[in-house]
């Protein structure tokens, strides 16, 4: 039984690595034990990861 | 077959490291929470795991594209001062240097993995991620546990894996009460039902098994826990009667046995064996720290004979029992403050993840995180008053989640400030966006703070 629950262990991690590695915004028909409630892939858009003005201004 | 099982998945997943060094950290995490290679007993159990990948995420860190500066707060400032101060205690410390030297690299390690572990902790992912793997990592004893009281009426105790830091059956015990809350933090947070119904047999289990484990501390630290964890939950009522539940199905299981070994929790402080009465311990580590206040005795010091006959002459040379008295014997008082301030910090984290986040539907999770991870420390601190665990790394990476975790809120909050409080024209007006009052409170706090 112990053997068993150790392989288990072992499918669950490689399963967790690719999980977190795997890009999240693409949609994928595969079950992910690991997905998280409410959890909402990044929008692609074309302002992706720019700062706004006001932004720059708190930095600065 | 285990042995070649490991080897295959390590062989796998290493190369990953160096171009995804996330990948790095989540083994590293596995191999030294749950020491997979010492239950192999073969070629497996003696090899270098943990150093190849820490070599191979060090590698990756560098190569790939991520962060290539530690990230800001507190926590990672005490993770130094924490490595400064046992350096220098390990140089001026009064046991053998190789008992020594073993010891200080072993928690240099984890605490330089720790902070590799909070620049790349970036994302929400990553953070649910890590606790999954701490929930795997000690979830197998808790399984393991849990099945073998349930075979065997729960009169035997559970052992950890030979070698490794929770190898006693009083420390596995606190290990799994210490992540017990991280398992009710992903029960919150699966989506599917079959996941939370699988999550909520590991958490049966794994009580059972922190209970048969037969370590008072940890029945003290369960106790504590349990009420702590009850005040944190949203619904009383039904939280309430699932831990009266629970706890009365392991009070009516456990044989007469159990109840005898913790019988003599009252008289811990009563007894006259020198070796076992936990008074005598902790007040021979006091009077170590007393005579070396500023670095204490090293390492191990309060194992070491010649230590203890010098600074508390009649007492036992033995672990003492205590994360508190433990780490003031063997680093002094400016080590031990600092010890003191990775669970005060994370407080002040997780309280402040609370605030903010509480008004924000997405990051519910990590309002559930905080609350959780406070509910850990509240169990590690109380079990760990009685067991000797004050490098544990399971309880310092949880903090570090902490930490994480708080920085997105501050980054998230900010820009849902941003969005919500600044109006379009003011966006074009730097004057307006200076006076005092505009988008000030939580936005600019986060930011600075």
């Amino acid at each position: 039984m112990e053997s068993i629950l150790f392989g288990f262990c072992l499918i669950a991690v490689v399963w967790l690595i690719v999980w977190v590695e795997r890009d999240a915004t693409r949609p994928s028909e595969r079950w992910w034990p690991f997905e998280m409630k409410g959890f909402t892939p990044p929008k692609k858009t074309l302002l992706n990861g720019w700062r706004t003005g006001a932004q720059h201004r708190r930095i600065r | 077959m285990r042995d070649i099982a490991i080897f295959l998945v390590l062989l796998g997943t290493l190369p990953l490291a160096m171009a995804r060094p996330f990948v790095g950290i989540l083994l590293w995490s596995w191999m030294s929470f749950m020491n997979p290679h010492r239950i192999t007993w073969g070629f497996a159990t003696e090899m270098p795991w943990t150093m190849m990948i820490a070599l191979a995420t060090v590698m990756g860190c560098i190569i790939a594209q991520e962060p290539k500066r530690f990230p800001p707060g507190t926590t990672v400032k005490l993770i130094v001062a924490f490595l400064i101060l046992t350096s220098i205690t390990s140089l001026l410390a009064l046991v053998p240097s190789d008992e020594m030297y073993g010891r200080w690299s072993l928690v240099s390690k984890i605490f330089i993995m720790l902070l590799l572990t909070l620049s790349l902790l970036t994302t929400r992912k990553r953070i649910h991620g890590l606790i999954w793997m701490i929930v795997i990592s000690i979830g197998y004893f808790g399984i393991k546990g849990g099945a073998f009281a349930l075979l065997t009426g729960g009169g035997d105790r559970v052992w950890g894996p030979a070698g490794s830091m929770i190898h006693d059956n009083n420390n596995v015990a606190a290990a799994m009460l210490t992540v017990l809350p991280l398992i009710y933090y992903l029960y919150q947070q699966a989506e599917n039902w079959y996941m939370r119904a699988g999550i909520a047999v590991v958490i049966v289990l794994t009580t059972f098994s922190v209970v048969s484990s037969q370590s008072r501390g940890a029945l003290l630290g369960g106790i504590a826990a349990a009420g702590f964890m009850w005040t944190k939950t949203q619904n009383k009522i039904v939280s309430g009667v699932a831990i009266i539940f629970l706890l009365g199905a392991v009070a009516v299981f456990m044989p007469q046995s159990w109840y005898d070994r913790m019988g003599t929790i009252k008289t811990y402080s009563d007894s006259e064996d020198i070796t076992n009465n936990r008074l005598f311990l902790w007040e021979t580590g006091w009077k170590i720290a007393l005579a070396r206040p500023l670095t204490g005795a090293g390492f191990y010091s309060p194992y070491e004979r010649s230590v203890v006959e010098q600074y508390a002459p009649g007492a036992v040379a033995r672990s003492l029992h205590s994360v508190w008295f433990e780490t003031l014997a063997e680093h002094g008082f400016p080590t031990f403050f600092v010890w003191l301030a990775f669970p005060i910090v994370a407080w002040i984290n997780a309280r402040r993840i609370i605030k903010y986040a509480s008004a924000i539907p997405d990051l519910r999770w990590a309002v559930d995180l905080a609350r959780m991870g406070q509910v850990s420390i509240v169990a590690f601190l109380v079990a760990g008053t009685f067991l000797p665990l004050m490098y544990y790394d399971v309880y310092f990476t949880i903090m570090i989640a902490i930490a994480a975790t708080r920085i997105l809120v501050d980054k998230q909050v900010a820009e849902t400030t941003d969005e919500s409080a600044i109006s379009p024209w003011r966006r074009f007006m730097p004057s307006a966006q200076r006076r005092p009052g505009f988008a000030d409170g939580v936005a600019s706090r986060t930011i600075n703070g």
